[in-house]
């Protein structure tokens, strides 16, 4: 990114803060998306995603797209009903970042069953190259332990047209993923020992879907997400051991089932 | 009695009455739904929904409809080789054509309880923004009935039964990028393909496929001859032809532009040789879901290819007479699987399954005991609800610590029989999902033919 372009989009970022602090109406999705109130079971909510110097028109067909691409991806899957995803369109929403979520509305969206929040930009093709920024907050994650706010940067080759950047954000596992450990975190918050069983099958999921998304070096955020991942998954082996509660199959795995578990970076 | 009952009954009679043609299609509606009960395997095409607008979403999309036409003749002219055999194409809005109610529709009129067919369903969407298309499919497969316990293959293993699965018979294919030329191309294609020829030759005399049916027949034909890229069909009313079977868009097969029709045939293929196992057919089969796997990445993604590689394996099992070979070859193939998907734990399960057996067949090799016991194990870590996985390493335990096979297995030096004894009674106290286990596996509608 040329460094025209990040102060341009620094400049954009403070007004639209300046703007969110003073129009409380762009202070939480719930304000803006009457549909977290009224769906049922898991959601992730779908903000806007920018498109460089398209006009309105065509971004709301891009939009468009984009819902149907993830809305097949995410709802359509053979998840038994209680724990399937459903993408909720938040049209006319963009974060700010962290000051858009303080911890009492995040706190609220997780007992609404809001896994995941995103919103992003795709940038006008620059030198043969374009870049998209999107940003996730997984949202039952615990500020303390490891950072909800995830953004990736990707960048690609040109292509023919902004539709292709929406086909390939959509091919994406990462949604998916992110929507995964969010659930399995909250099932845990939420249901204790009845949830382990498959808050630890989502765990591995989602261990494998991001080791994927992430390649051979994941940096930064993305290696402690993977190392958050991991130790969520040790922690659960070790709780469902030591939880008088829970009477399922995790109990019975040997130490070195476990340790190795707990061996790959997670132990916490 | 009311008029789909009546349809039901003049539907299901002039089957009975027809000549017994071992492969057939038929337009149905999806509201009331029909089908040829007696056939082996069946694939079901549903109309692909358009999702351009809201209006286009909720209505039945010419393009959506005329794509599943050419999925339809095309999947009918692939699978023809394959024995007893259909491929009907749903009508309807897409309220109408939802999946699992059509199928519960078809299973409710025409099914059984004790039924063994085979059915695969393909639905999916088209998206269009600006000039281009994008082309989304799904694919599902089951034996036709309610509650199918799914695909398994069953090993004897000391007195006991190994059961693996696949790692899934519900496919989520990756959008497909098409243009809008493509799309003309369909509708001009469909148009060539739905007229029926008096020779298999474009330039001869044709009529619409629908003026076969007078008087609102049921359009169903038989399809009694293959040529090239033209079946031969048959209708009730005796009228015949030649239809253009081969679906292409432009130059192109419409096969290398939907690579997922390839995984389609081949899991008919599956369905078919596990009917009647037949060299011919499996390699048939075996082809089509090599091809699948080998093409573009963004299609074949992972779980897709790895269950593409286990129908192969199973494939190579059956036609290969469950051989020590046809277990060699199928254990690198299920091993292969599990590596693609390496948290799907009924993936692990199968790889772990074919590879015990292939050793415990072999009566002059000792098992590892903890290696093999720590991939069950592993399986049951990445998903602790998976029963099939508990149940094996459940049987492995009891197996291992019988008098009767000792020396089969090698121990490490910690293991005694009392601690073998101690887990397997531990086995018998677990829930999953707050529930007692039953540690009793499912059997398959059609069980798997005793390995020699």
């Amino acid at each position: 990114m040329t460094s025209g372009r990040i102060a341009g989009r620094a400049l954009r970022l403070l007004a639209v803060a300046i703007a969110a602090l003073v129009l409380p109406t762009l202070a939480s999705a719930q304000a803006v998306c009457a549909d977290i109130n009224s769906v049922p079971g898991f959601k992730i909510v779908l903000d806007d995603i920018q498109f460089a110097a398209t006009p309105p028109d065509d971004q709301k067909l891009l939009m468009q797209l984009l819902i149907s691409h993830l809305g097949s991806r995410l709802e359509d899957l053979p998840d038994p009903a209680s724990s399937r995803y459903h993408l909720v369109p938040c049209p006319g929403r963009i974060p700010v970042g962290e000051a858009s979520f303080p911890p009492l509305t995040v706190r609220d969206l997780v007992t609404r069953d809001v896994l995941l929040e995103v919103w992003g930009d795709v940038f006008r093709p620059s030198g043969g190259k374009q870049l998209v920024a999107i940003n996730y907050v997984m949202m039952p994650l615990p500020r303390d332990t490891v950072n909800p706010f995830l953004q990736r940067q990707y960048e690609r080759k040109v292509v023919s047209s902004p539709d292709e950047v929406v086909e390939w954000l959509a091919g994406f596992d990462e949604i998916s993923a992110y929507a995964t450990v969010g659930r399995a975190i909250r099932m845990i918050d939420s249901q204790g020992a009845p949830a382990y069983d498959s808050a630890k099958a989502d765990l591995a999921r989602a261990a494998q879907a991001l080791g994927r998304a992430y390649g051979a070096h994941p940096v930064g955020a993305q290696k402690q997400l993977l190392d958050y991942v991991d130790a969520q998954q040790c922690a659960l082996l070790q709780r469902a051991r030591s939880d008088v509660a829970y009477k399922g199959t995790m109990r019975l795995l040997p130490q070195a089932t476990v340790d190795r578990t707990c061996g790959s970076g997670g132990n916490q | 009695m009311t008029l789909r009952h009546r349809w039901l009954v003049v539907a299901s009679v002039s089957f009975c009455l027809l000549p017994r043609l071992s492969y057939a299609g038929m337009m149905t509606p999806c509201s009331a739904p029909s089908m040829f009960p007696g056939t082996a395997v069946t694939v079901f095409v549903f109309p692909y929904v358009d999702h351009t607008s809201v209006e286009s979403a909720q209505s039945e999309s010419v393009v959506g409809t005329d794509l599943a036409g050419l999925i339809q003749t095309d999947t009918l002219l692939a699978i023809s080789r394959m024995g007893s055999v259909a491929a009907i194409r749903l009508l309807g809005t897409p309220r109408q054509c939802q999946p699992a109610q059509v199928l519960a529709d078809l299973i409710s009129a025409f099914g059984s309880r004790d039924s063994r067919n085979g059915i695969v369903m393909v639905w999916g969407r088209i998206f269009k923004v600006d000039n281009e298309l994008y082309v989304q499919s799904y694919a599902s497969f089951q034996r036709f009935r309610v509650q199918d316990p799914g695909e398994m293959i069953e090993l004897p293993f000391g007195g006991s039964t190994l059961v693996g699965r696949l790692a899934s018979q519900t496919i989520a294919f990756a959008p497909r990028h098409v243009s809008s030329a493509d799309l003309e191309q369909i509708k001009a294609r469909y148009a060539q393909a739905n007229i029926v020829h008096d020779r298999p030759d474009e330039a001869s005399a044709g009529k619409p496929l629908l003026t076969m049916f007078p008087n609102a027949q049921r359009p169903a034909y038989y399809l009694t001859e293959t040529r090239g890229d033209w079946i031969h069909i048959r209708a009730q009313s005796g009228q015949d032809g030649w239809l253009l079977a081969r679906a292409m868009v432009g130059d192109e097969l419409l096969t290398s532009r939907l690579p997922e029709m390839k995984f389609v045939e081949g899991v008919a293929g599956y369905f078919s040789v596990r009917a009647s196992p037949g060299e011919a057919t499996a390699a048939i089969a075996s082809k089509a879901l090599t091809t699948f796997e080998e093409g573009p990445s963004s299609v074949a993604a992972d779980e897709p290819r790895a269950v593409s590689k286990q129908l192969r394996g199973l494939i190579r099992l059956l036609a290969g007479q469950q051989s020590d070979a046809a277990f060699g070859d199928a254990s690198a193939l299920f091993a292969e699987a599990a590596r693609l998907v390496p948290s799907n734990a009924a993936a692990g399960n199968l790889a772990t399954v074919a590879a015990l057996y292939r050793d415990w067949r072999n009566r002059e090799a000792t098992i590892d005991f903890e290696a093999t016991a720590n991939r069950f194990w592993e399986s049951i870590g990445n998903d602790p609800t998976d029963q099939t996985a508990l149940t094996n390493c459940w049987t492995f335990f009891n197996v291992a610590r019988s008098a009767e096979f000792e020396g089969r297995f090698r121990f490490p030096d910690k293991v005694g029989v009392n601690e073998l004894a101690a887990k397997a009674q531990a086995f018998k106290t677990v829930e999953v999902n707050g529930k007692s286990v039953a540690l009793v596996q499912a059997k398959p509608v059609v069980p798997w033919p005793q390995p020699q």
